[in-house]
């Protein structure tokens, strides 16, 4: 009987416990008491009575033959059950063992990717890549400049501009192409075609090079002491392009609007530009690039070349390439690179110029009729990139140069491949922590399965 | 130890067989074939209940036997019962498992009923007995086939339960210790098994005697 006087039916288990004699004797009353009260019990006992008596009943097979043997049988074929290879014979330990290692491995991987230990943050290791040392790389410009100033050919007046061109000229030429929508974007002319085509070109860009700072800093320093001393060989734009791509795709992007002051007080030499550029330079390929054409002079064709350098990645300088001479290309780079790094930096990179000449450079040769689609530059773009060039007046390009540095990446430059925090391509140093990652988990999923199998086959220890 | 070893090499019963020596885990001695001798019956009854052929049976225990040498060494000496049905019970499983994966149909049907040599259809043991007249013996045979399909109506695990409690007469303890799973398993799985064949046999009742018919 139940708490309120209310019958519950006996439970199947009890009850077939019942039939075999297992109960104890209090529960042996139980159940009588239940069947006497209650006819479902009663029925249900009866049946199973039934049904129990039924199978005893059922007479025993004899079997069709003596299994004795005669002779003995044979040994167990080695290798454990057929169909099984020596792996199998391992003991369950060992696969526990492994499994656990190989999931502690995983997570001490996955805590060191969280907590940023794989990613080294000292740039004076050796071993460190100007990929995973933004802000070390970022910083061996203004060392190679201050020792070039102190060399005191034609840097003299360029140490404060050149840690501003530093940090600032990996994305400079690089979005140089998008320079021209930006601006627009930002002073309402925008040109959606062409930054599509922009687009196009900055995800087809070479992504990041890892090459060690110390190099980075022999080759800057190399670059540095050529160009101030050969001033007056013939400029290469295609080389200068070439550098300004490889410290494009080097160089960290981090903004500093406070540099954007610094252009006004402009490298007074010739050999200013080649300088100011070249020390964010850091693959080594492109450093011997950079020292052909860091060499290059102030001549006429100079603007050109440092138009074609601030448009510099290799994908825009294909492009200018199939559409004309690259020489006059230059100031329509040159002028949309300097409106790229206005529109970027805002109202504090902008505020230190205070002198709106909507007047190209006079070095740079207006040719209009091979001007690009970004040769043309818009209204805005014509009056802030001479503000950029009043500054360092006494050579209008290498301030242009700087200036074009310091540019930030534009939005366009940094959809898909780069990260929105450190500016740099997210493909870099850190795929091969992923493949680590995915080949520890391919790992301890196949033990585990592994481990799950071995177990299920133990269980049936018997043979 | 030895000498209360009904198995021990020596005895009586090992007159009619060849010795086969083997030692258990604790060094006890036994002789193999009378452990067949002994353990033969039950475990054919075992597997031919488990897998509804003669054929399939036969080689199930001749498997287990021979498995069973040669692992005698991890036998602890404990239980040799339901150390030798769990034996028989994993190669039954085993045998399960490959037929359903490969079923196979005989390229000779015999008829319903006589497919086994143990009941072929004129053999004298399938003759009426004396003190049996016809109709009782037609009784006899239509409830065992009825029983019989009603236990390879079960699950295989519930069958090997009932089959080893109910017809082997092992205690849970022992069954428990054959198939390798706990004392509430054992009761659970041999309440419903017994419930469900009640329940096939209940559906089938007309073809009972009428004396084992159930009435709803």
């Amino acid at each position: 009987m139940g708490i309120f006087g209310k019958h519950r039916h006996i439970k199947p288990a009890i009850l077939s416990e019942y039939l075999d004699g297992r109960l104890s004797l209090r529960e042996k009353e139980r159940v009588e008491r239940a069947v006497a009260v209650c006819a479902y019990c009663r029925e249900e006992l009866e049946s199973r009575r039934v049904t129990l008596s039924l199978l005893r009943e059922l007479p025993p097979i004899p079997p069709p033959r003596s299994f004795i043997f005669a002779a003995p049988p044979e040994a167990a074929p080695a290798g454990g059950r057929p169909g099984h290879s020596g792996w199998a014979a391992l003991p369950a330990w060992a696969y526990a063992g492994a499994a656990a290692l190989a999931g502690i491995a995983l997570a001490l991987l996955a805590l060191a990717d969280a907590g940023g230990l794989t990613v080294p943050q000292s740039g004076s290791d050796n071993g460190a890549t100007i990929a995973s040392l933004p802000q070390p790389a970022a910083q061996s410009g203004p060392a190679a400049l201050s020792e070039l100033e102190s060399q005191g050919e034609g840097m003299a007046a360029a140490p404060a501009a050149a840690p501003a061109a530093m940090p600032q000229q990996a994305y400079s030429a690089s979005v140089e192409p998008t320079a021209t929508p930006q601006a627009a974007a930002a002073m309402a002319a925008p040109e959606s075609g062409q930054a599509a085509a922009t687009k196009e070109v900055v995800r087809e860009m070479p992504v990041e090079r890892e090459v060690p700072v110390e190099v980075v800093r022999e080759v800057t320093r190399e670059v540095v002491v050529e160009t101030t001393s050969s001033a007056a060989e013939p400029a290469g734009e295609a080389v200068a392009a070439e550098s300004f791509a490889a410290a494009d795709s080097v160089s960290e992007p981090t903004p500093a609007p406070r540099a954007a002051s610094i252009p006004d007080s402009g490298p007074p030499g010739p050999a200013g530009p080649a300088a100011t550029a070249i020390p964010p330079m850091a693959s080594a390929d492109a450093a011997a690039e950079g020292a052909e054409g860091a060499a290059e002079p102030p001549s006429p064709a100079a603007p050109s070349g440092y138009a074609n350098g601030a448009s510099g990645s290799r994908g825009v300088q294909g492009n200018q390439d199939s559409i004309g001479p690259p020489g006059p290309a230059g100031p329509s780079g040159y002028a949309n690179g300097v409106s790229q790094s206005q529109g970027d930096k805002g109202d504090s990179a902008a505020t230190p110029i205070p002198t709106p000449t909507a007047t190209p450079p006079p070095t740079l040769p207006p040719t209009p009729t091979a001007a690009p689609p970004t040769a043309t530059p818009t209204p805005a773009a014509a009056a802030t990139a001479p503000a950029r060039v009043a500054g360092g007046r006494s050579t209008p390009p290498p301030t242009e140069t700087a200036s074009l540095a310091r540019a930030e990446p534009s939005p366009a430059a940094t959809e898909g491949p780069v990260e929105p925090e450190t500016g740099r391509p997210a493909a870099g140093s850190k795929i091969p922590l992923r493949i680590l990652e995915g080949i520890a988990a391919a790992l301890t999923l196949a033990l585990l399965v592994a481990l799950a199998l071995k177990l299920r086959r133990n269980r049936r220890s018997y043979p | 130890m030895a000498a209360a070893n009904p198995f021990a090499p020596g005895n009586p019963d090992c007159a009619g067989h060849t010795p086969l020596p083997l030692q258990d885990r604790a060094g006890a001695a036994y002789c193999f074939n009378c452990i067949i001798a002994h353990f033969q019956s039950p475990a054919y009854n075992l597997a031919r209940r488990m897998l509804n052929d003669w054929a399939w049976a036969e080689d199930a225990v001749q498997d287990s036997f021979v498995a069973g040498y040669r692992a005698f060494h991890q036998f602890r000496g404990d239980n040799l019962p339901a150390w030798i049905m769990r034996i028989v019970a994993n190669t039954c499983r085993d045998a399960l498992r490959y037929h359903r994966a490969r079923p196979a149909l005989p390229l000779d049907p015999r008829p319903a009923g006589n497919d086994d040599p143990d009941n072929p259809t004129f053999a004298a043991a399938d003759l009426p007995a004396i003190t049996e007249s016809p109709e009782e013996h037609a009784e006899r045979n239509e409830l065992r086939r009825a029983i019989e399909a009603g236990l390879a109506a079960l699950p295989a695990e519930r069958r090997l339960v009932v089959l080893l409690v109910d017809m082997q007469g092992f205690s849970y303890e022992e069954t428990a210790a054959a198939l390798n799973c706990s004392l509430g398993t054992v009761k659970s799985r041999l309440s419903r098994g017994r419930r469900e064949l009640r329940d096939y046999l209940r559906a089938a009742g007309e073809l009972l005697p009428a004396r084992f018919r159930q009435d709803d």
